[in-house]
């Protein structure tokens, strides 16, 4: 199975991910990257139209909207913003041992389904 | 008068902008549910009453991460959408709750509360919340997006294709904030992330894995729920397609990872 098919997941996680990480916005360049409120498009004559007033109407209506992934901020956008009360991390050293003992510490979520 | 500016990256992420009177709106009638044998319609109602319990148990962990972030002065576009996950797993909770109440066909009641993890962490907090970010938003984000991408392509209730279309929509902003993290990253910290990459990666991977306590190991794809099978498919298929080509993109050697993956998917999770 491709749960990718042709790379969307891929375009709008990773791809708009580094892409913010380079310049870009991480939320207002793609919203969603055109997934999830999809199943609320009119041409899926599966699901009901929401009514006017309906906040998901609206919901799909901003995300998709935005979604537009042909409007990618480009890999070579300009650096990263340097926010206030950011981390200079450029000179760090990190010990092996201590980034193993961090390894083992990260709390991971369960999968839906699984506890 | 002050001169007009842009807003900045963050400041999306930051908006209020919907007064909605239900955090999600089911369509009024639902054929598939109703045509449903009322045994399988229970079933799916206990399983979504569960995801409910999930979506908080995981806006536990994005509030551990937001604390993290806030301790060592993170990015401000990087914080409010870890912040604003607290919120959306939250708020996910009562999507599935709402979503259960429509298979049950009357109230399900709020989750309980979620166990607290009093495993002590002594290790340096910034490998700490960098390795944390990396395995919550790249590696488990990722595979929740597709398989809440597969649950949506197999998914034929007008109820649980509202739900999880909204599931979707936000778990591909989570992932996707961790890439923006790790393309900031110094060379140190990517080499750190390296060096443990297996270790940040498998037990996620063997988590989508368990059966755990599956009630529908065949799951109801046509209300939102894939098999076991299914899943296991979603998440090599994530790990392919988008993880490790990701770590890739960045920079770091995941042919480790990719030789385990190898090897598990060879044994189909015998390993």
């Amino acid at each position: 199975m491709r749960p990718d098919r042709g790379g969307k997941l891929f375009h709008a996680i990773v791809g708009l991910g580094l892409a913010a990480g380079c310049g870009g916005d991480v939320t207002t360049a793609s919203g969603d990257g055109g997934l999830g409120h999809k199943a609320a498009d009119a041409s899926d004559s599966s699901v009901p139209h929401a009514t006017p007033d309906s906040g998901a109407r609206d919901a799909a209506q901003e995300r998709t909207s935005a979604a537009d992934v042909g409007t990618l901020p480009g890999l070579d956008a300009p650096g990263p913003v340097d926010a206030p009360g950011r981390v200079d991390a450029t000179a760090m050293t990190v010990d092996a041992g201590m980034a193993r003992d961090a390894a083992s510490d990260v709390t991971i979520p369960p999968p839906p389904e699984i506890k | 008068m002050s001169p007009v500016r842009e807003p900045a990256a963050h400041e999306e992420s930051l908006f209020r902008r919907h007064r909605r009177q239900h955090v999600v709106h089911l369509p009024d009638s639902d054929d598939v549910i109703d045509r449903m044998p009322t045994d399988l319609r229970l079933e799916v109602a206990r399983t979504w009453t569960r995801r409910a319990h999930e979506e908080l148990r995981v806006a536990w962990d994005f509030s551990l991460l937001c604390r993290e972030l806030l301790e060592l002065g993170s990015d401000p576009d990087v914080l409010a959408v870890v912040a604003r996950g607290v919120h959306d797993e939250v708020r996910h909770a009562e999507v599935c709750r709402s979503l259960a109440e429509r298979y049950a066909g009357g109230p399900v009641p709020w989750p309980t509360e979620v166990p607290p993890d009093t495993r002590p962490r002594s290790s340096d907090p910034r490998l700490r919340t960098s390795f944390h970010l990396v395995t919550m938003c790249c590696v488990t984000e990722s595979i929740a997006s597709a398989f809440l991408d597969a649950s949506l392509k197999d998914a034929s209730s007008p109820s649980a294709r509202v739900a999880v279309g909204e599931l979707l929509a936000d778990e591909v902003v989570h992932a996707r904030v961790g890439w923006t993290f790790l393309a900031r990253q110094p060379r140190p910290m990517l080499d750190a992330i390296e060096a443990n990459l297996r270790a940040l990666v498998e037990p996620v991977v063997r988590g989508w894995w368990q059966q755990g306590r599956v009630t529908l190991p065949e799951g109801a794809p046509e209300h939102g729920i894939p098999s076991m099978r299914r899943t296991q498919e979603a998440t090599l298929g994530a790990m392919r397609e988008i993880v490790l080509p990701g770590f890739t993109e960045v920079g770091l050697d995941a042919s480790d990872v990719r030789a385990w993956l190898d090897r598990w998917e060879t044994t189909w999770g015998q390993g």
